[in-house]
């Protein structure tokens, strides 16, 4: 659809996105695009659609009305393994843990969309199957060392991991299957300061890649320090959009993400609520 | 320090994992010499041929079961069933029209995964926890269908199935060619299973039984799975039915009814859900305790009851997870025996 020809192209395009559940519209009418080799975050208070709308790029939930395409190819009727299987993929807010399942087993797992170990191969190939095999493990290992944890994982089971390691190891399950588009749920959320900066300089390097990254943040400073483009939400559309330093300090924008009234009981003195201190920002953060 | 000895352990788990994959078609052999070595020795009774024979059957059903309970994580008690569908098709295919037997045994498989098939259908429309029902109701069908179809099946009597198979001017039917035409196939179909579960496929089907949202990003479609999943289990339970017909050379309905389903549940519990060598070995131990235990004695049921239950309590993870632990136990000594 978009035919943009420079550089940078496309990598995600929604038009006009629907999504109600019930009689609540969780999304009315989201209109965004992610170029490659892009980042873009996606702000707001809680409730405003952000997840809703990863949900719908990545077919988790079906949508009512509008157009969305990956890399110039319609996606909208797609399943939702298909999307994943063609470059759209995702990691989640809260890593699903499955209790006797091992990080390696995720991570294989996370080859499925490229693995050429069929079962027939497997049984009149052995001698292919050793190195597909060895191959499998190496691309584990470099996920592995991608996000910053130590090889040793690898043997861990999920359900003895600390919550960063497995959002860490769920963001690895994402990567190994080489998406061109990578949308992640709150990446930053429940990491240490250590996790964050590994997480920065990672998105960083996808970006150099030409990957296009869509991701959901309430960490300010993440926002601020790593990513290209901000898209606020509020009320299931799009508030406001543009460079984050700028597009965060919005009037607006301060009162959607705080809220009016929160403020005022929340803060004693709060004198300078209209946001035109960017360094309070940390702040407000641990409010949300 | 500690790190790096970690990755040492690690690399070599990788190895260890890898070259397992390649000496597998080796590991089949030798396990088949040794077998059929071990059945010509020790083996020599009616009633223990009898029972190693019993063991392949069950082992070949449980095989099945376990990518259907074991991967896909999906609770069925159909497969007695399609196991009588499958024997039933070559019986019926043998006795009344005379058909070749290898032929007769391709149509019974074919039968069962068709049947098998069908469950895997309903499946991929409703909620994986209704699969329950849904075998339920099939193997009740197939029941009703061997016990009142008389013209076709001999109904609540049975029926008799003549076996004719010569290999190289070599008699297939006597006890002892079958015990080892049986652990042949056993060895096979634990190939077979071991392929799969290392394949993609095996992998999608054990992620789409875990966590469907988890399948979903990993480009897998669960449903697809559960119904991929239902086809191979179907297959195996087929083969197994027709083993069984080989076997006993008589088919009545109680052969299939839903406690031998139970029992190869059981097997697959007791094996670690999931993997096939523990299975096999789980069939084995199960098999011989329940036929044992069943019928010596007035207690028996009690003695294999308790049996059963110890066995979880001890092995929480089946006797795959107390095989891996001895494998992972070895590989670390192995590493630290290893010069840097």
């Amino acid at each position: 659809m978009a035919n943009a020809g420079s550089a940078s192209t496309v990598a995600l395009q929604a038009d006009n996105v629907v999504v109600s559940f019930g009689g609540v519209v969780a999304l009315k009418g989201v209109t965004l695009g992610v170029n490659t080799g892009e980042i873009v975050g996606l702000a707001g208070s809680n409730g405003s659609g952000k997840t809703t709308l990863l949900n719908a790029i990545s077919g988790f939930v079906a949508t009512d009305a509008g157009r969305m395409h990956a890399f110039g190819e319609e996606i909208t009727s797609w399943s939702a393994a298909r999307r994943a299987s063609r470059g759209v993929g995702r990691s989640f807010q809260n890593p699903i843990v499955i209790p006797g399942f091992g990080v390696m087993q995720l991570l294989q797992s996370g080859l499925y969309a490229s693995d050429r170990r069929t079962a027939l191969r497997l049984a009149l190939r052995p001698l292919w199957a050793n190195k597909a095999e060895r191959e499998a493990t190496r691309a584990c290992e470099d996920a592995l060392r991608l996000v910053g944890l130590p090889l040793s994982t690898l043997n861990s089971d999920l359900s003895n991991l600390a919550h960063g390691q497995l959002k860490m190891v769920d963001l690895a399950r994402a990567l190994i299957a080489q998406p061109r588009l990578v949308l992640m749920d709150e990446p930053t959320s429940g990491l240490n300061d250590h996790e964050i900066s590994v997480l920065a300089k990672l998105v960083k390097e996808l970006r150099r890649d030409g990957w296009g990254v869509l991701l959901v943040e309430h960490n300010v400073q993440f926002l601020l320090g790593v990513v290209d483009r901000v898209i606020v939400f509020d009320g299931g559309a799009v508030l406001a959009e543009g460079q984050p330093a700028s597009t965060l300090n919005k009037p607006e924008v301060v009162t959607a993400y705080m809220g009016r009234s929160t403020v005022a009981s929340r803060h004693e003195a709060p004198g300078s609520h209209g946001g035109d201190e960017p360094n309070r920002s940390e702040s407000w953060r641990v409010e949300l | 320090m500690s790190a790096s000895k970690m990755e040492r352990v690690t690399s070599a788990i990788g190895h260890y994992r890898a070259r397992r994959l390649t000496y597998r078609p080796i590991l089949c052999v030798i396990e088949f010499i040794v077998g059929a070595v071990v059945l010509r020795v020790f083996v020599s009774s009616a009633a223990a041929e009898f029972m190693a024979m019993l063991i392949f059957i069950n082992a070949l059903a449980a095989l099945g079961l376990n990518v259907i309970f074991g991967m896909a994580q999906l609770i069925s008690i159909a497969q007695a069933a399609v196991m009588a569908v499958s024997a039933y098709t070559m019986g019926i295919l043998i006795a009344d029209h005379h058909v070749y037997l290898p032929l007769a045994a391709v149509a019974g498989v074919a039968a069962a995964t068709i049947v098998s098939a069908f469950a895997g259908l309903v499946a991929e429309r409703i909620r994986s926890h209704y699969y329950i029902l849904v075998t339920l109701s099939i193997a009740g069908a197939i029941q009703l269908f061997l016990i009142n179809g008389q013209e076709i099946t001999g109904g609540a009597n049975g029926m008799q199935v003549p076996i004719q198979l010569a290999l190289f001017g070599q008699d297939l039917t006597t006890n002892d060619a079958l015990v080892i035409v049986g652990l042949a196939m056993v060895l096979v179909g634990w190939y077979c299973a071991a392929s799969i579960g290392s394949s993609r496929t095996g992998r999608a089907i054990t992620l789409a039984g875990a966590n469907e949202h988890l399948a979903l990003s990993c480009g897998v479609s669960p449903r697809r799975m559960w119904l991929v999943a239902s086809i191979i289990g179907g297959a195996f339970a087929g083969v197994a039915g027709v083993l069984f017909t080989m076997v006993v050379q008589y088919l009545g309905p109680s052969d299939f009814e839903l406690d031998q389903a139970l029992l190869l549940l059981l097997i697959v519990v007791v094996g670690g859900m999931g993997s096939p060598t523990g299975v096999v070995v789980a069939a084995a131990v199960v098999t011989y305790l329940s036929n044992g235990f069943l019928q010596l004695t007035s207690v028996g049921p009690l003695v294999y009851g308790a049996g059963i239950v110890l066995l979880l309590i001890v092995m929480p993870t089946g006797l795959a997870g107390l095989l891996r632990l001895i494998a992972r136990r070895t590989t670390t000594t192995w590493s630290r025996l290893r010069p840097t």
